[in-house]
């Protein structure tokens, strides 16, 4: 560290090399925090936990923010919604002071009145500002949410139960994606896209065969969406075209092939989790036959990567993975396991390098918080997890991470 | 204090980042065209050296720059490309001796991320398409359309497309697989743009690949060209010129040559890293590489046909470590340098005595890296000075920073009531002055200088010693004339000469009230506005004209111009009562050629005519103390480019005098400054002195190249510093550098902390060595001296003082490293005493867990940074005389706390990547009591005071912040409050509150609350001044306006370029003012200044009057 800032004060490297290599280290030593722990609000499993992103964009104007609220800045918050139908936002600014144990809490949740009813599949923060969250439920239902009230701004009705939902986070239109999913052999299963500025319907977009669990927004391009679904493929959309879907990727990678074949298959089994990585060149997919797969977005190809099969993957819930790619090398993924494990592996190289172990329930989202090494993940013991690299000035408890995994959960769900 | 900052640089970046030989001022010149930081200098070739064409400074830091020559074109054009990936192509319009903006655009990608190694721009010789690495997974290619017209609006994420001529087209991106690239290069002598990339992969080994880009599909062809796996340290990649092609990998054991087509080449080398390079010749054949040591090489590459059979290297010698070669030629070539001088060197074949080929012909002091400096007032004069640490490597170096030309006192006499002050040259041919005469109300003195010995003398010459002399001066024929308010009197030249010739008005005419000599002339006026001129001929005084003007004369000249020998002048000034104008009269007709009203209220005093630079210019000063200046075009007779600066209360009294051959201007008053012209322009620097009332210079070989100087209470005969605004003084350091430096007033020395890089003759292993030097104060000689243990590093120096012990202690923080550990564990904090035989005393030594990264004085404790520890020490003097250092107490709120400053009970840590964090000690604890949320990656803090807080971080940005300690809520007290922000564009290293120049007794209450001076990596020294509200009111509108009238070159935005950003997040400027702009205000035409108050082309009307703003902007100049 101090030839590192020796030769920074220097100007023999540039600055962004000691981020760099920081950054990396710090990442690479993540631990389930000492100091940091999230007051237990939750009553059900918990379907989503997200970090906002707002400081690292610039302010933008919010056009459903009811008249006359006050404003409560919000410096970075998580949100954080399960199977209770409760969202809860916290304040994680906070840093503990002098080794004493930091209770982040929540400060605000939705009021019982208020809650959709059958439990909430996925929230996103708006992506300008934290004034407002959108958040599905089962209850067929996509609520937009006034943070500074919590009470629901905008209601779409989508018929259908909703398993996630998706928000441009570079774009200028306001667009969310809603999945869609029928039971009925006779429908036709739709991703549906809300208009946030008008309260109405845009399109939809027809193509999948099954219930659509998994949605994702490019970080890159604003008019495209990737959706992958129960009937194994994955779709990569055009909203600007009348014929939306222009690929539905294809695992084998086949020579001269259709991009738009029946037979393409993106897994073996149902997609359950899309990510984006922030540079918007590689997308990663999980299913349900326990594969990982990293897709180059520019030509649709399956990478090939091998990540191995750690990964427990069967349950029939939308899981969040998380590529991070931002200023650390090499560039790691994130993956939530049924066996209560955050599993990180190397991006480009599909080695396992840590397992992330402490949750007792079969972890469902992890997050990132922008700008600082600091994990959030959620998992169905009602509990989220802070991950950070050690701070090596503090003794180290008796406690280890390494403790009996309970293989026996209390809940009844799969 | 208020929250308003005026930031301003006192000294230009001086580190070089690149440089270009190109043709870029025109088809028959070679210019040297160099970037330091935001800066560019352009220099043309002559056979006496580098003659300067022009500098300027962008918005933008320079990233990349390329030369290219379109095909169409005579001269070359550069490519700039900013760090915040924005670009513009430069051309040279000759007519207008102006920089002309061909084209610009953005590439900027919103979600791409940016390469570690930074941004590179290649252009292929055909000029078909700039090809630049900026991205990860990236290319960015930009199309040269020639004849096709330009798009002219953007298209979302690919890039503005180019403007005005069409000359390029829009960008577009070609992906590629490869995110860590270590190096690109664009090859030479194949059809398609086709780039090497150097990347390494996740299993750390490094490999070549090739792109080729089809410029019609905008993507590049299928298929792989050329891959191939190279050696693990490989860093840098060298297109060979057309008609060889290739590629050269440079590695940290080979060099490898390779070609697509045929077998790579390579040799081994000694282990070492290669940081620049230059061809030698056109075609590649040899070539100069530099390695961080500073070692120059030639590369040579030996063909057999068409191909590379085999290469050399040979060793020339060392300069200092380079960033860029430019070889010029017959030899000459420039070395550019970011952390130490830059140079001039002359390659030869024969080595010479120490084994080297090469010579130094010329050093460009640099500064860069400043890492740390401390303000002192060595010479006890009132003014601060600046010590350096400097230079980076064996380039170590300190560097004394002064402002003002200083007087270095030789003799001081007690002569109370002068009234007029000239000297004499011991014969008219002679260079040296001998004789000063003195002039009271009464009578007249003289001293006269005998055998190095002034003395004065009763009866000098012809001279009438009873009475006021009004000017005096040697004259041809080898004599001597005094004009007294009786008479005209000429002697000869000779201490014991005696009156050859007198002339006398009438009977009743009133006395001489004005008079002025030059070497054949003699021009008066003896009241009522008459003028009478004589001349001296053949021993006689012979009047030769006579006028009169309408109004009484205040002032008069008749200078020469351009007789060198000072002897017969065309022209008289005057300046006029009443009608407070200046004339120029012919001689020897006495005839009226130009007026000019001054339009002040106050009457000239002073009026000159001088030729500075090869420009006629009259200055003409007013009783208030205003100082005019003209450019006098003699052909038109008028008087141009008025200039008007206010240098004091009193009036002035104008004075020539010559230093080193070059004419200045020597402006005595309350505020005395020199006049002197560079590059044309004319520039004002402070004379170290309260106030002068005449002056006149005196270059005698007992006192060479002096001035004699009368002040109110004595009169002072120094030498003169060179004339310039910042005089830097550098102090070599033996093959080391100088990381921190204290300075300790009890024992009058300077501590300094060093790393010296050794190479171990046998194995080559580099190895670091710590030490303690301290150095006496005005020699700058180490006086003793401290070596550290192996693997000891030092991080940190404090001078001060314990309570409860009268000496001044050095403590120095070193740290322990290990091999294989990246992070610090262990480290020691030393107390050293400097005895008064100046022996250096270890007292105490106190092993810490941690790396020292800070230390400073607490209320007579010592607090430290200790890895993310903020610990305070307590200092125990035993009965015996033992003393020891003791943990007291400690904190840990932080990742590292790299930077303290302290105030009261108060506290400021900055951390490497947590902000600010405000801390207060009471009884025994340290407890948190503000932070900043922000994820700011911490350079520097700085105090402004208690709660207000300037932090510098690694985006080049600064912002202050604000605790608000009586806020209602906890939550809003725990919380810092950003206040400000602001783009600098420059890696602060360190501020500390102080001033480079004298503090004034203004008149009027100052806008200025207290300054700070800040040192960044690129060498530049500026202020950080805090401003009252009112001013910075004034001043943000001025900054506004002058965006609008004065448009930067590029066509980069300036309120864009000081907006704060960051990896995290951007901010818009507030807060901070930018005073580098404001300065430029003063050298604006009238008219633009009217345009500026105005509030023309967009810009916001300002209330006040043009004087009142170019006043304020004058005081702002001042404080530095």
């Amino acid at each position: 560290m101090n030839s590192a800032l020796h030769a920074r004060e220097y100007g023999i490297v540039r600055p962004q090399t000691l981020h760099r290599a920081e950054i990396t280290r710090r990442i690479y030593s993540l631990e389930l925090s000492r100091l940091k722990e999230v007051a237990r609000v939750h009553h059900g499993w918990f379907s989503n936990v997200l970090v906002d992103h707002y400081n690292s964009r610039s302010q933008k104007p919010n056009p459903l923010t009811l008249a006359g609220a006050y404003s409560i800045r919000f410096q970075i918050s998580l949100l954080s919604a399960g199977a209770d139908s409760e969202i809860h936002i916290y304040d994680i600014e906070e840093q503990p002071v002098n080794k004493k144990i930091w209770k982040i809490p929540s400060i605000a949740r939705v009021a019982k009145k208020d809650r959709q009813k059958f439990g909430v599949s996925s929230v996103a923060w708006y992506p300008f500002d934290t004034g407002m969250f959108i958040s599905s439920s089962f209850d067929n239902t996509i609520n937009v949410w006034d943070t500074n009230l919590m009470k629901s701004a905008c209601t779409f009705d989508l018929e259908e139960k909703v398993f996630s939902q998706s928000i441009s986070p570079i774009a200028s239109h306001c667009l969310v994606a809603g999945r869609h999913t029928s039971y009925c052999a006779s429908a036709d299963p739709r991703v549906r896209l809300c208009d946030l500025r008008s309260g109405a319907f845009t399109h939809s977009l027809t193509g999948h065969h099954g219930s659509v669990m998994a949605t994702q927004w490019s970080t890159r391009y604003e008019h495209m969406l990737i959706t992958g679904g129960s009937d194994c493929t994955i779709r990569v959309w055009d909203i600007r075209k009348a014929a939306a879907c222009i690929m539905s990727f294809d695992q084998y990678n086949t020579e001269n092939g259709d991009p738009l074949s029946s037979t393409n298959q993106a897994h073996n089994r149902p997609i359950n989790g899309l990510a984006f990585s922030p540079d918007g060149f590689y997308i990663l997919s999980l299913g349900m036959d326990e594969k990982i797969r990293l897709w180059d977005a520019y030509t649709g190809r399956n990478t090939l990567v091998n990540y191995g099969s750690h990964l427990r993957n069967r349950s029939n819930l939308t899981i969040k993975p998380l590529v991070v790619n931002e200023r650390i090398w090499p560039p790691l993924i994130f993956v939530p396991s049924d066996d209560h494990q955050v599993l990180a592996f190397d991006m480009l190289d599909g080695r396992l390098v840590k397992r992330l172990r402490g949750a007792y329930g079969r972890v469902t989202s992890v997050d990132k918080r922008p700008g600082k090494e600091e994990l959030y993940s959620a998992s169905k013991d009602q509990e989220i997890l802070v991950w950070e690299a050690p701070r090596p000035d503090i003794e180290r408890d008796d406690k280890t991470p390494e403790a009996e995994m309970d293989a026996w959960s209390s809940d009844d769900e799969d | 204090m208020s929250v308003c900052q005026y930031v301003v640089t006192a000294q230009k970046p001086t580190a070089v980042h690149f440089a270009v030989k190109a043709k870029f001022t025109s088809p028959d010149e070679v210019n040297l065209i160099i970037s330091k930081g935001t800066r560019l200098e352009i220099f043309t070739m002559t056979p006496d050296g580098f003659r300067p064409v022009i500098e300027f400074g962008i918005y933008g830091r320079i990233a990349a720059l390329q030369v290219f020559t379109p095909p169409d074109s005579q001269t070359d054009s550069l490519f700039v490309l900013t760090e915040r990936s924005k670009f513009c192509i430069l051309t040279y319009n000759a007519a207008t001796q102006d920089i002309v903006t061909t084209a610009n655009g953005d590439v900027k990608d919103r979600s791409a991320q940016l390469l570690e190694c930074g941004m590179r721009a290649m252009i292929d010789a055909d000029c078909k398409a700039i090809v630049l690495t900026l991205y990860a997974g990236l290319l960015k290619v930009i199309p040269f359309t020639a004849g096709e017209p330009s798009m002219g609006r953007a298209t979302k994420g690919k890039g503005v497309v180019g403007r005005r001529t069409g000359e390029i087209g829009g960008a577009f991106n070609v992906r590629i697989d490869e995110v860590n690239i270590l190096s690109s290069v664009m090859l030479q002598g194949v059809e398609n743009p086709t780039i090497m990339i150097l990347y390494e992969d996740t299993r750390t080994a490094r490999h070549v690949k090739t792109y080729e880009i089809n410029m019609r599909s905008k993507d590049k062809m299928a298929g792989i060209n050329f891959q191939a796996k190279v050696e693990m340290g490989a860093n840098l990649l060298i297109a060979v010129p057309a008609p060889l092609g290739g590629v050269l990998v440079i590695g940290e054991q080979t060099i490898t040559y390779m070609h697509p087509e045929g077998s790579p080449v390579g040799i081994s080398i000694e282990g070492t890293v290669f940081r620049a390079h230059g061809f030698i010749d056109e075609d590649g054949t040899r070539m100069l590489l530099a390695d961080y040591l500073g070692y120059l090489y030639v590369l040579v590459l030996i063909s057999q046909g068409d191909t590379i059979a085999a290469l050399q290297l040979e060793r020339l010698g060392q300069v200092s470590s380079a960033t860029s070669i430019v070889y010029l030629d017959n030899g000459f070539t420039y070395i550019g340098s970011a952390s130490g001088d830059s140079q001039l060197v002359q390659l030869h074949n024969m080595q010479n005595d120490e084994g080297s080929y090469l010579e130094i012909l010329e050093e460009y002091p640099s500064m860069a890296p400043i890492t740390d400096f401390c303000i002192v007032d060595l010479e006890r004069q009132g003014q601060g000075q600046l010590v350096t640490c400097s230079g980076a490597g064996k380039d170590g170096s300190l560097r004394i920073v002064r402002n003002g030309v200083g007087i270095d006192e030789q003799a001081t006499l007690e002569m109370p009531g002068v009234k007029g002050l000239w000297s004499l040259f011991s014969s008219f041919d002679s260079e040296y002055e001998e004789t000063i005469v003195f002039s009271f109300i009464t009578e007249t003195r003289v001293l006269h200088l005998n055998d190095s010995e002034l003395e004065e003398v009763e009866q000098f010459s012809g001279f009438d010693m009873a009475q006021s002399t009004l000017a005096a001066g040697n004259t041809i024929g080898n004599l001597l004339v005094q004009v007294t308010e009786a008479s005209v009197r000429l002697s000869e030249c000779d201490p014991n000469g005696t009156l050859v010739d007198e002339w006398k008005l009438d009977e009743n005419a009133s006395p001489i009230t004005v008079a002025s000599l030059n070497g054949s002339q003699c021009v008066l006026s003896y009241g009522n506005g008459t003028l009478v001129l004589l001349e001296v001929q053949d021993r006689k005084l012979v009047k030769i004209a006579e006028t009169q003007l309408e109004y009484e004369i205040a002032c008069i000249d008749i200078s020469p111009l351009h007789d060198a020998k000072q002897a017969k002048s065309s022209y008289l000034a005057v300046g006029l009562w009443t009608d407070i104008s200046a004339r120029i009269l012919s001689l020897p007709d006495l005839k009226p050629l130009v007026k000019e009203n001054l339009g002040v209220e106050s009457i000239p005093r002073s009026i000159l005519m001088a030729r500075l630079e090869d420009i006629s210019y009259i200055f003409v000063a007013s009783g208030d103390g205003q100082l005019f200046s003209f450019r006098f075009d003699e052909t038109a007779h008028q008087l141009l480019d008025r200039r008007k600066t206010a240098l004091g209360t009193q009036p002035i009294v104008l004075k020539t005098f010559q230093t080193g051959g070059v004419t200045n201007i020597f402006a005595a008053s309350d505020r005395p400054t020199v006049v002197y012209s560079k590059n044309q322009k004319l520039l004002y620097s402070n004379v170290n002195l309260k106030e002068v009332g005449y002056m006149a210079s005196f270059n005698s070989e007992s006192f060479p190249n002096s001035v004699v100087l009368n002040t109110e209470e004595s009169t002072v005969i120094g030498k003169i510093d060179q004339i310039q605004k910042l005089h830097v003084t550098k102090i070599p350091l033996d093959k080391e550098m100088a990381r921190r430096i204290a300075h300790q007033e009890s024992t009058r020395t300077f501590g300094i902390i060093t790393t010296k890089i050794e190479i171990d003759a046998d194995t080559g292993d580099e190895r670091a060595l710590g030490y303690f030097r301290v150095l006496d104060d005005r020699l700058f000689e180490a006086v003793d001296s401290f070596a550290l243990e192996k693997d000891e590093t030092v991080e940190s120096i404090v001078n001060l003082a314990f309570e409860g012990d009268t000496k001044e202690y050095y403590v120095v923080g070193t740290a322990q490293t290990t091999a294989d550990d990246p992070n610090v564990h262990k480290g020691r904090l030393l107390v050293f005493s400097v005895s008064s035989t100046r022996h250096v005393n270890l007292d105490a030594a106190l092993d810490i867990f941690g790396a020292p990264w800070t230390l400073k004085p607490f209320n007579g404790k010592l607090v430290a940074g200790i890895n993310g520890k903020v610990e305070i020490f307590n200092w125990n003097v035993g009965q015996d005389g033992s003393c020891s250092l003791s943990l007291h107490c400690s904190h840990y709120s932080n990742i590292e706390a790299l930077y303290i400053e302290t105030r009261g009970d108060f506290i400021v840590v900055g951390d490497l990547m947590e902000s600010v964090t405000v801390l207060l000690y009471s009884d025994g604890v340290i407890e948190q009591v503000a932070k900043d949320f922000n994820s700011n990656w911490m350079t520097s803090v700085g105090m402004i005071d208690q709660d207000t807080y300037l932090g510098a971080e690694t985006g080049y940005n600064l912002f202050t912040l604000k605790r608000n300690a009586g806020a209602p809520t906890a939550e809003e007290r725990r919380k810092l409050e950003v206040m400000g922000e602001f783009h600098l564009g420059e890696f602060v290293n360190r501020f500390k509150n102080g001033s480079l120049v004298m503090t004034q007794n203004e008149a009027e209450a100052s806008p200025v609350l207290s300054t700070m001076l800040f040192g960044t990596i690129n060498g530049v020294i500026g202020v950080v001044a805090n401003i009252t509200q009112e001013a910075f009111q004034l001043l943000e509108k001025v900054q506004y306006n002058i965006t609008k009238v004065v448009r930067g070159v590029g066509g980069l935005d300036h309120s864009e370029w000081r907006n704060f950003s960051n990896d995290q997040r951007t901010g818009e400027c507030h807060n901070f003012i930018d005073g580098d702009l404001i300065e430029t205000y003063l050298d604006l035409s009238p008219e633009q200044m009217q345009h500026v108050v105005d509030g023309r082309d967009g810009g916001t009307s300002i209330n006040d009057s043009v004087e009142e703003v170019t006043r304020l902007i004058e005081i702002m100049v001042r404080i530095h």
